[in-house]
């Protein structure tokens, strides 16, 4: 019978079981870290945070205040089966009633994997398989154009001959990007040509031709309910970025045009889960949506910090409580990313690494 | 991302005749009123935040009389006016200056 050993309702009732993946806090984070320290924030229920990796030396794993168990788990290459395998392992001992996994990379097996862990008496809060994919790198374009939504304009090719049809149809700089990861600026069709066969080599066919859009980088963290409500938005400005292109301080902005901008996103797709929207706003004023993360950015604790704390609110939601649009935020919060090194000892890398267990 | 606005006018000791008002408004064009935008952030140290942007500026005292001048909607008239019988400063210096810092700040959005 389904979901016969899902716990009370009663947010207050009960210590709530959280599953969290992506505890690589480092230089390009994963968001897990931050989405946990907004959970804990929340005085609206008591939580027992149990960590999900895939490396020994994620740092979450060893922040104790933080995460009070880690385990490890299979990477997203082995598919559902041995995922499911080490979940239901988990599950016997921790009894998990939410799991929010973190990395983009994850969420397909995670979002196959949702009506059997709900049968087991886990809970997710995820997109459908379809809004997932429709906001896929490869298909941005076409369901912008169908949601009407601005995206830039894109040519998904497989052969170095292809640019051509890019380069005559956009002027330079082009960008080319990578499936899953990594975007180049070429000034020129040689320098097109190198970073085809550069993104190739990294990350596979197809690569993505895209015209380049000349802006103000915005970055919206939005939170929907799977109905086509949008629940919380906090629009952000990068102030410092790093070389990877992540933002290491940012600030947030008082724009209704974003939040405007979000909404329509959430209520197109009926987004369910939190999301991220990279946004380049042209001198012009127009918005192009560059790209669309399917969960939480790692900057996530600003929206707490601002006042729309998403992380708490997804995790009620999830637990079947009806959560209120959130409708101000403080403007001017801004986070200053650090680094911090962290002391453990050696019997700790070992425990994980042998047992799989922290 | 904090950027610079400062203006070099030096402050006189004793404010200057009001004669300058009638000259002023004679060589000003009525165009040049401009309004800050409202939900722009002042402080008297100087500092401008700019909410839609998340932009964040300095300037000096001089900058920043300009710009609560601006924020009580004074005209341009109105603030060389004030300006010139505070400060010891030529008119036209005030205007070319007054020019520049105003394309700045609407180079910035901070201006309307």
């Amino acid at each position: 019978m389904k979901n016969q050993s899902m716990k009370d309702n009663t947010l207050n009732s009960n210590e709530i079981v959280i599953a969290v993946t992506a505890l690589n806090a480092i230089d390009s984070p994963g968001p897990g870290v931050a989405v946990i320290r907004a959970i804990r924030e929340c005085k609206d229920f008591k939580v027992r945070i149990i960590g999900l990796s895939y490396e020994s030396l994620e740092p979450g794993l060893y922040m104790h205040d933080l995460v009070d168990k880690s385990y490890q788990i299979p990477y997203p290459s082995g598919g559902t089966h041995s995922l499911l395998e080490r979940l239901k392992h988990i599950h016997e001992i921790e009894k998990i009633d939410i799991i929010i996994p973190n990395f983009d990379a994850e969420l397909f097996n995670f979002i196959k994997l949702r009506d059997k862990l709900k049968d087991l008496g886990i809970r997710t809060y995820l997109p459908e398989l379809e809004q997932f994919e429709d906001r896929d790198k490869i298909k941005l374009y076409d369901f912008g154009k169908k949601n009407g939504l601005l995206m830039p304009k894109d040519y998904i090719i497989n052969e170095v001959k292809e640019l051509s049809k890019a380069i005559d149809d956009f002027d330079f700089p082009i960008v080319i990007k990578g499936k899953f990861y990594e975007a180049i600026i070429a000034n020129t069709e040689e320098e097109a040509k190198k970073a085809f066969h550069k993104i190739q080599a990294k990350w596979g066919l197809p690569i993505i031709v895209q015209k380049f859009i000349k802006g103000t980088e915005i970055n919206i963290a939005a939170l929907g309910d799977g109905e086509g409500n949008t629940i919380s938005v906090i629009p952000m400005r990068k102030l410092y970025i790093t070389d990877k292109g992540k933002a290491w301080s940012g600030i947030t902005i008082d724009d209704e045009s974003f939040i405007e901008l979000a909404k329509k996103f959430v209520k197109a797709t009926k987004w369910r889960g939190g999301c991220e929207l990279e946004v380049m706003q042209t001198s012009k004023g127009k918005s192009y949506i560059m790209e669309v993360n399917p969960r939480f950015p790692a900057w996530i604790y600003l929206t707490a910090a601002a006042g729309q704390n998403q992380p708490a609110a997804l995790v009620k939601m999830a637990m079947g409580e009806k959560v209120q649009p959130f409708t101000d935020y403080e403007v001017g919060k801004i986070f200053v990313r650090y680094a911090w090194d962290l002391i453990t000892d050696i019997s700790e890398f070992q425990k994980i690494s042998g047992t799989g267990e922290l | 991302m904090l950027y610079n606005l400062d203006l070099n006018i030096v402050e006189i000791e004793s404010p200057k005749e009001k004669y300058n008002f009638t000259v002023i408004e004679y060589f000003l064009e009525p165009k040049k009123n401009m309004k800050l935008k409202k939900n722009i952030a002042t402080s008297e140290e100087g500092f401008i935040f700019n909410p839609s942007t998340g932009d964040s500026f300095s300037t000096n005292p001089i900058g920043t009389e300009i710009i609560t001048l601006l924020k009580k909607d004074k005209s341009i008239q109105e603030i060389i006016v004030a300006i010139c019988e505070k400060y010891d400063v030529d008119q036209n210096l005030l205007e070319k200056d007054l020019d520049d810092f105003t394309a700045q700040l609407k180079d910035y959005t901070i201006l309307e």
